[in-house]
């Protein structure tokens, strides 16, 4: 029984390593899809960019400098910022930086019974205010380029696509070591795995943020859902099972805060793998069924929700090769096919996700970054720990029927 | 500022695919060749070298491995818990369990300290079960370490064949690194083996797992991905030519 677990082990995790490398191989040499980018702001729809907000005094005035030098027609885009009940003076301020631009509208959330925290259910208010075509949803360290607007909007001139995603720059990777880190696997998340998804047609992640929503598929959903942690991907699937297109725009590039603590990326890292999960649980089985779908779009999509399901297989894999030890004859002995596998597989399969990194840093033009790569393995314990302890959060509270749904806001601390 | 300077600076920098060395490319497949009937046709050669090594080594330290040539009595050199080292054990795991996970140090630490107590645990809990040290398992220390050895042989250089040497830089730095990585993995295999065997033998058994999980067969990453990282940094960026949507 323990080596069959072993080897589900195996085969999953080599599944992911092989992955890893043929998404690195296609992102390095093969030509690139690039959506209607070439026809940027050709098409040009009524849009609403939204940016919910909740104690931002450190990041908001740099944000809405960066919304005001959008460019795209102001007589087609409102930019809505949603100020959800902020007690460190983000509203005040608010107010004083948006006087004189028309475009840029405060809708400040009041409390009151009933009225519940957290982004989806800002986003939510706002969508009420508006009837836009396209929605924009930006968070609120996140500074857009000025060509943010045109390009996100551009694929939807597709009637197929659905959502659309941009690339994420990291502004603060040289504040420590964390950072650091958190910059190199960033950029190999977008930079090649999520291009190279779009590249080769498979199902691209829309983010929750940086990101453009057709207006009428998100009717159809009654709005950003707050039964689930991960918005996003309960967006991207919902997307996907329906034969619409999720579309990731490489050439659009916007500047994040890094989480610049373990305390931080914590809780961030936690947020993502518990609603990952709860979509991958209930939403899993209706990938297979949709009838839109190629087979090796539904395979892939698994994976993508699967990814953090994936690390606490991994760590279960530990704990189970280290009984073999200690209970049998070893992991491997007696059988030749058995060292084979699993050594072909630990020297593809720890190397594989660093794979995709260096290729990123590489296409960044950043080599300098790569010496990097060497301390993600300490990085990578640390964050095996976050998504186990977090994986098994969320089991307890579905066996215990309990649904723990709150919000924890990513916490900014404007330093660069 | 200087990733959004970096990140605004080169216009469709984004989009950039590699341009191929072909002749570099077709090096590397060569090398591929060369290296796999090198290594399947010098492997016994070579193994046996680590062999005496291993040997040597441990027997300057009063180990005198008897089994198989490689093997070792490790029953002799095991302990086994006993039912209060196991209650000991628990009540100490817990404690410092509890207050390293209620702490503030970061989750690497945490990480890796699940990553070490985890094996260290198992083996008190289960020699304390079964009576008996792991024998089974430890008097395998060769043929996993020398097949994974050549498994490295094998697929390392169709791993730089397929993204190092198509990729536009220095030849000689290529085939360097990849003789190097060669080269570090049969050091690697000749040292760690030694090294766990120490350790196993020193700390009675109990530091044997976490050992075997640091130094084991599946750790070559912890060498090579280094040194892909690195030699890929000799990569001096594109060229205009090298843009391509």
């Amino acid at each position: 029984m323990l080596k069959l677990w072993l080897g589900l082990v195996v085969l999953v995790t080599s599944l992911y390593a092989v992955r890893h490398f043929v998404f690195a191989f296609v992102r390095l040499y093969l030509p690139q899809r690039h959506s209607f980018q070439d026809i940027a702001g050709s098409y040009l729809p009524t849009v609403c960019l939204m940016v919910p907000m909740h104690n931002e005094k450190e990041v908001v005035r740099e944000t809405v400098a960066a919304l005001k030098r959008l460019d795209y027609p102001v007589d087609r885009l409102k930019v809505l910022i949603v100020d959800d009940r902020s007690t460190d003076g983000t509203a005040a301020l608010l107010d004083e930086l948006c006087t004189d631009v028309p475009f840029i509208q405060i809708h400040h959330r009041q409390s009151g019974p009933g009225v519940v925290g957290g982004k989806p259910a800002a986003l939510n208010e706002g969508l009420a205010l508006t009837d836009a075509e396209v929605i924009l949803t930006f968070d609120a360290d996140y500074w857009p380029s000025r060509d943010s607007v045109m390009r996100l909007v551009a694929p939807l001139l597709d009637p197929q696509v659905a959502l659309t995603m941009g690339r994420v720059v990291p502004r603060n990777p040289d504040l420590n070591l964390l950072t650091r880190m958190l910059d190199l696997e960033r950029a190999g998340g977008y930079q090649v795995n999520q291009q190279a998804r779009h590249t080769l047609g498979l199902l691209s992640q829309y983010g929750g943020t940086v990101g453009a929503i057709r207006r009428s598929f998100l009717d159809t959903l009654g709005g950003w859902s707050d039964e689930y942690l991960a918005e996003d991907t309960y967006l991207t699937v919902q997307a996907f099972v329906h034969g619409l297109q999720v579309v990731y725009v490489n050439l659009e590039e916007t500047t994040e805060e890094l989480p610049a603590s373990w305390a931080i990326r914590q809780k961030q890292l936690r947020r993502w793998v518990i609603g990952h999960n709860q979509v991958a649980w209930r939403l899993g089985a209706k990938v297979w069924k949709s009838p839109f779908l190629p087979l090796l779009a539904k395979f892939d999509a698994t994976m993508l929700l699967g990814t953090y399901a994936a690390t606490m297989l991994l760590v279960t894999g530990y704990v189970v090769a280290t009984l073999l030890l200690l209970l049998g004859d070893g992991l491997l002995a007696g059988s030749s096919m058995a060292i084979l596998i699993l050594t072909t597989y630990s020297t593809l399969g720890n190397a594989a996700a660093f794979s995709e990194i260096a290729v990123s840093a590489l296409l960044d033009d950043r080599p300098r970054a790569l010496w990097g790569v060497a301390a993600m393995t300490g990085h990578f314990a640390g964050s095996a720990y976050v998504v186990a302890a977090a994986t098994l959060d969320w089991v307890w509270q579905e066996i215990r029927g309990r649904r723990r749904l709150a919000w924890d806001k990513t916490a900014r601390t404007g330093k660069v | 500022m200087q990733a959004r300077r970096r990140s605004l600076a080169v216009p469709h920098r984004a989009m950039r695919a590699t341009r191929v060395a072909w002749f570099h490319a077709a090096i590397g497949l060569v090398l591929v060749v060369v290296v796999l009937v090198s290594a399947l046709h010098y492997r016994s050669a070579i193994w046996n070298w680590q062999l005496a090594r291993w040997s040597e080594t441990v027997s300057a330290f009063g180990i005198y491995p008897s089994i198989r040539g490689y093997g070792y009595g490790w029953d002799q050199a095991f302990s086994v818990a006993s039912t209060t080292d196991v209650l000991l054990t628990s009540i100490m795991l817990i404690l410092v369990t509890y207050l390293l996970f209620r702490s503030t140090a970061v989750p690497t630490i945490k990480g890796l300290f699940a990553i070490t107590a985890i094996p260290l645990y198992l083996y008190v809990l289960v020699t304390s079960l079964t009576g008996r040290p792991p024998v089974g398992a430890l008097n395998h220390v060769g043929p996993e370490w020398l097949i994974g050895e050549v498994v490295v042989w094998c697929l390392v250089p169709l791993l730089y064949a397929l993204l190092v040497f198509p990729v536009p830089f220095s030849l000689w730095v290529k085939v360097l690194s990849l003789f190097s990585l060669l080269g570090i993995s049969v050091a690697w295999r000749t040292f760690t083996p030694t090294l766990y065997i120490l350790i196993a033998v020193y700390s009675q058994g109990t530091m044997a797992l976490p050992a075997w999980m640091l130094l084991g067969p599946w750790a070559d990453y912890l060498y090579a991905v280094p040194v892909f990282a690195v030699t890929l940094s000799f990569y001096r960026g594109g060229r205009a030519a090298d843009y391509r949507a």
